[in-house]
C-alpha cells in the first residue's frame, strides 16, 4: 500500500495536487538468484520502502530493513523512483533512489545488505526529482546515471513562499535542472549535465535512452510536463544536441513517460509517450513517435488507435501474447477522491482567466476531496500488425481503474511470459500474472557481464522475421522492467539466429538458439 | 469553308489571347513602377493612409514581411476606426505568423483611442487569430479566448458601435469565441445568447439581407447542439433557409439527422485550436 506526501499547510489548497506522484516500483535480481525482485516506494515521512524477495515459488517477502533499505522517507525527502543498475560492476545490481529531496545510491554488498554511497558516490543531487535511469552514454563500460528533475531545488517541506509551480501549462521551462552523473569507474561520479548539454529544464517526468538513430550510442529522450518533451542526440564524443525540433517537433502536451521499442519491427526504435486526455475537454492524447528512419518520428497515435490513454502515466511495450510484435500497456487516473465532482471545470476557469499566476500555489482553486480525472481503467492496447492497436484491457483482465503510477513488465514466476505489477499512488499495488500458453512460443535472454548490460542490443531473426530489443536502464515513468530480453516467435518454430550488438560495438551472432528457454549471454 | 472559320476562331482565340497576356505583363509593369514610386515616396510621416495599405498589401504579396507590415501599421494607426485597413494588417500578421507583433501593435492602438470600438475589435480578434498557433495549448488558447471575450464585452457593454456593422462583428465574434470552448466547461449558452443578439441586430438595424448573415445562423445552431438542444439547432438552420436561402452549410447541417452524429460534427469543427475565420472583409464583399 503506497501513502502519498503530506504537505505545508500553505499548499494544502492543491495538496492532492502535489502529492499525486510517488507510486513507483524498479524489478531488479538483486541477489542473483535467477529470480526477478522488486523495490517499491512509499512517499511519506514515517513509511518505508519495501524491498520484496522473489520466493521463486509466487511469492515475496519484504526484506527491506534487514538489507538496509527500508528507511529513505525519514529524512531529506520522499521517494518518488527507483532503479536498478551495477554501476561499480562488481557483478550486482546496485540501487539509486530518487527523492523530493536528496537521492540515495545504495552499494549492493553481495550478502543481501545494501550501504548507502550517496556521499562518497557524489550523486545525492537535490534537485526534486521524479526519474532516473543508468546508461552508458560514452561506452567506457561503467553506468553513468541521468536524472529528471520536477521541481526546482527548492525544500518543498520549508517553503519560503508558495511561488513553487509551473509558469506555463504549455511551454514551461522552469523545472528544475536535469542531471547527468559521470561514472569515473573508481565509486564516483562526476556531474557533467551542462557540459554535456543536457540540463534540461522541463518538468520532467521520465527519461528514456536508447539507440533510435543506430548508430551504436544510447541517446535520450525526456518526458516534460506542461510543454515540450526533448531528444538529445548522442553525438559519441561525450556531448549531446538537442534535436528535438526536426525529430520530434515541438509539443505542448503533458509528456509523462518514455518508451522505446520497435513495434512494427521495421529495426527502428519508436517511442511511446504518455499524455492526457479526459472525454469532452481535455484532448491531448498519448503519442506514438514512430521512427521514420531518418532519426525523426510520426506520430500516428490517432490512427494506430493507441491515444486515448486517458490521464496516462506509466506504458510499456511487450509482446505479451507473444505473437511477435509488441502490445503497449499503460496505466492511468490522476486523482481518484469523490465521485462525480471534478475540479477540472473549476481549475479551467481559474487558469484561463488573464493573469492567472500559474507559479503561486495560492492562487490555484481549493481542490477539498474533489477528484481530477480519477477512476480511470487502465489500457491495454494490442497490435494487431499493419500499425494498428485494438484495447482490450477488459478482455485481458488488466482494465484496472487505480490512480495508476509505476509500471513493471517482468517475468517473476520465469514462465516465459512477462506479467505486470501496478502500483498506484495511495493506494494497494496489483500483480496481474500472464496465464498466456508460452509452449513453443517463447525465447528469453539474460545479459551478464559489464554495466548491467544495458546498452546491448539484440536482434532476433526467426523465418525472415526480425524483432530487436535494447537492453535499458529504467525506460518508463516511476519504473523499471526485467532486464531480460523476452521475445514472443508467433508461430515461428524456431530462430534462425540473434544477432548481438554489445554496448561496445562488438558484435556477435548466436545460431539456432533452443526456445522456450532463458538464455544466458555472457559479454565478451 | 468550314476549315476557314475554324482557323479564323483559332487565330482570334490566340490574338485574344496575347492581348490578354500583353495586358497582364503591362499592369503588372505599371504596378512595379507604382510600388517602387511610393516605397521611395512613403515614410512613417508622409503619405496617405490609403497609400500606406495599398503598398503593405503588395509588399506582404511579395513575401516582404517587415516592410508590408510596417505600411499597414502606419495606414491603421493614422485611420484606426477603419475596419478595412485593420483587417489587412491582422490577416497579413496571420499570412507570416507574426501573432505577438499583431497582438503588441493593436494593444497600444486600443490604448491610444479608447473610445474607439474598432481597434478594440480587431485587437479581441487578433487573440483569436493567435489560438491556433503550435505553442497553444488548451490552457493558451482558453486564456486568448477569455482576453478576446473581455473586450467584445466591453465594446457591447459601452453601447456597441454607431456602425452597425462593427456591433454586428462585436456580437459574432463573441459568439464565435464562446462556440469553440469544450462543453464541459459550459460556454454553449453563452454563445447561444451572443448569436441570439446578433441575429437579432441583423434582423432589425442592418437593413437588406447580406450574404454574411447566414454566418450567425450557423452559430447559433451549432452553439445549440453544444447545449445539447439539437431540435431547436435545425430549427434556427430551417429559418435560416428560408429567410436567407440555400446555403452549402445549412444543407450539411440539416442532413444530419441523427443527434449524436450531428454532436460529433460540431465537435470536429467547433473546438479550441480549430482555426477560426476571423476575416471582416464579410462585410464588404468577401464570399462568408
Amino acid at each position: 500500500m503506497h501513502r502519498k506526501p503530506v504537505f505545508e499547510e500553505k499548499v494544502r489548497n492543491i495538496e492532492p495536487w502535489l502529492a499525486s506522484v510517488g507510486a513507483a516500483a524498479a524489478a531488479g535480481d538483486y541477489d542473483g538468484d535467477g529470480y526477478v525482485d522488486l523495490y517499491v516506494t512509499n512517499s511519506r515521512r514515517g513509511y518505508t520502502n519495501a524491498l520484496y524477495h522473489n520466493n521463486g515459488d509466487g511469492t515475496f517477502t519484504d526484506v527491506a530493513a534487514a538489507a538496509g533499505v527500508a528507511s529513505v522517507n525519514e529524512t531529506d525527502g520522499l521517494s518518488m523512483d527507483a532503479v536498478w543498475g551495477d554501476y561499480d560492476n562488481d557483478g550486482d545490481e546496485d540501487l539509486y533512489v530518487v527523492k523530493w529531496g536528496r537521492n540515495l545510491l545504495f552499494r549492493n554488498e553481495g550478502n543481501g545488505r545494501f550501504t548507502d554511497v550517496t556521499g562518497g558516490a557524489r550523486v545525492g543531487d537535490r534537485g526534486n526529482g521524479n526519474a532516473a535511469i543508468f546508461f552508458d552514454y560514452d561506452r567506457d563500460g561503467w553506468l553513468d546515471l541521468y536524472v529528471g528533475n520536477y521541481f526546482r531545488s527548492i525544500d518543498l517541506w520549508h517553503l519560503p513562499d508558495t511561488r513553487i509551480m509551473h509558469n506555463s501549462f504549455e511551454s514551461a521551462r522552469d523545472g528544475g535542472a536535469n542531471v547527468l552523473y559521470h561514472n569515473n569507474g573508481d565509486g564516483t561520479f562526476r556531474l557533467v549535465s551542462e557540459e554535456a548539454g543536457v540540463a534540461d529544464t522541463g518538468w520532467t517526468l521520465d527519461v528514456g535512452a536508447a539507440d533510435y538513430d543506430n548508430d551504436g550510442d544510447m541517446d535520450l529522450h525526456v518526458a516534460n510536463d506542461f510543454g515540450p518533451d526533448k531528444i538529445f542526440r548522442n553525438e559519441g564524443n561525450g556531448l549531446f544536441t538537442d534535436v528535438s525540433a526536426a525529430a520530434i517537433g515541438v509539443d505542448t502536451r503533458k509528456g509523462m513517460n518514455s518508451e522505446f521499442g520497435d513495434f512494427n519491427n521495421d529495426g527502428w526504435l519508436d517511442l511511446y509517450v504518455t499524455n492526457i486526455m479526459t472525454k469532452d475537454y481535455l484532448k491531448e492524447g498519448n503519442m506514438l513517435l514512430r521512427s521514420n528512419g531518418d532519426g525523426s518520428f510520426t506520430d500516428i497515435a490517432p490512427e494506430a488507435g493507441v491515444a486515448d490513454g486517458g490521464w496516462g502515466w506509466a506504458a510499456k511495450f511487450f509482446d505479451c501474447d507473444l505473437d511477435g510484435d509488441l502490445d503497449i500497456y499503460t496505466v492511468n487516473g490522476f486523482v481518484s477522491q469523490r465521485r462525480g465532482e471534478e475540479y477540472w471545470f473549476d481549475l479551467a476557469t481559474a487558469v484561463t482567466e488573464p493573469g492567472f499566476d500559474s507559479t503561486d500555489a495560492r492562487q490555484w482553486p481549493v481542490i477539498g476531496d474533489r477528484s481530477l480525472s480519477g477512476y480511470e481503467k487502465n489500457r491495454f492496447f494490442r497490435n494487431e500488425g499493419r500499425e494498428s492497436f485494438v484495447e482490450t484491457a477488459g478482455e485481458a483482465g488488466l482494465a484496472h481503474d487505480g490512480d495508476g503510477r509505476g509500471l513493471v513488465v517482468f517475468d517473476y514466476d520465469n514462465d516465459g511470459d512477462l506479467d505486470v505489477y501496478v502500483v498506484n499512488q495511495n493506494q494497494k499495488a496489483v500483480l496481474f500474472r500472464n496465464d498466456s500458453d508460452t509452449r513453443g512460443k517463447w525465447i528469453g535472454f539474460r545479459i551478464a557481464g559489464r554495466a548491467s548490460g544495458v546498452g546491448t542490443r539484440l536482434t532476433l531473426v526467426a523465418e525472415g522475421r526480425r524483432q530487436i530489443r535494447d537492453i535499458d536502464g529504467g525506460n518508463g515513468y516511476a519504473s523499471q522492467s526485467d532486464r531480460r530480453a523476452y521475445f514472443g516467435l508467433g508461430g515461428s518454430t524456431e530462430v534462425d539466429r540473434v544477432e548481438i550488438r554489445w554496448p561496445d560495438g562488438r558484435t556477435q551472432t548466436l545460431k539456432h538458439p533452443a526456445i522456450n528457454r532463458l538464455h544466458t549471454l555472457a559479454m565478451p | 469553308m468550314r476549315w476557314r472559320v475554324v482557323l479564323m476562331l483559332f487565330v482570334a482565340a490566340g490574338l485574344l489571347a496575347g492581348a490578354a497576356a500583353g495586358i497582364a505583363w503591362w499592369r503588372g509593369v505599371r504596378e512595379a513602377r507604382q510600388i517602387m514610386k511610393l516605397r521611395e515616396k512613403l515614410g512613417a510621416q508622409t503619405g496617405e493612409p490609403a497609400e500606406h495599405h495599398w503598398l503593405g498589401l503588395r509588399l506582404a504579396d511579395q513575401g516582404e514581411q517587415d516592410e508590408s507590415l510596417a505600411h499597414l501599421e502606419i495606414a491603421a494607426e493614422r485611420d484606426p476606426s477603419n475596419l478595412r485597413f485593420g483587417n489587412d494588417l491582422r490577416l497579413a500578421c496571420i499570412r507570416f505568423g507574426r501573432y505577438d507583433r499583431d497582438i503588441a501593435f493593436f494593444e497600444s492602438l486600443t490604448e491610444a483611442h479608447t473610445d474607439l470600438p474598432e481597434p478594440r475589435l480587431q485587437l479581441a480578434l487578433a487573440y483569436v487569430d493567435k489560438m491556433p498557433d503550435h505553442m497553444m495549448g488548451i490552457v493558451g488558447q482558453g486564456k486568448l479566448s477569455k482576453q478576446s471575450i473581455g473586450l467584445l464585452t466591453r465594446i457591447l457593454e459601452s453601447g456597441g458601435s454607431r456602425d452597425n456593422q462593427v456591433t454586428w462583428a462585436a456580437l459574432h465574434a463573441l459568439g464565435m469565441n464562446h462556440l469553440y470552448w469544450p462543453k464541459a466547461l459550459g460556454h454553449a449558452p453563452l454563445s447561444v445568447h451572443a448569436f441570439e443578439k446578433c441575429i437579432q441586430h441583423q434582423k432589425t438595424s442592418m437593413g437588406g439581407p447580406n450574404p454574411y448573415f447566414v454566418l450567425p445562423y450557423l452559430g447559433l445552431g451549432d452553439a445549440l447542439v453544444k447545449a445539447r438542444r439539437h431540435e431547436e439547432a435545425r430549427r434556427v438552420w430551417t429559418e435560416a433557409q428560408t429567410l436567407l436561402g440555400r446555403d452549402e452549410r445549412l444543407v450539411r447541417r440539416l442532413s444530419i439527422v441523427d443527434d449524436e452524429g450531428l454532436t460529433e460534427f460540431v465537435d470536429e469543427t467547433r473546438g479550441l485550436g480549430i482555426v477560426v475565420d476571423t476575416d471582416l472583409a464579410v462585410l464588404w464583399g468577401r464570399k462568408p
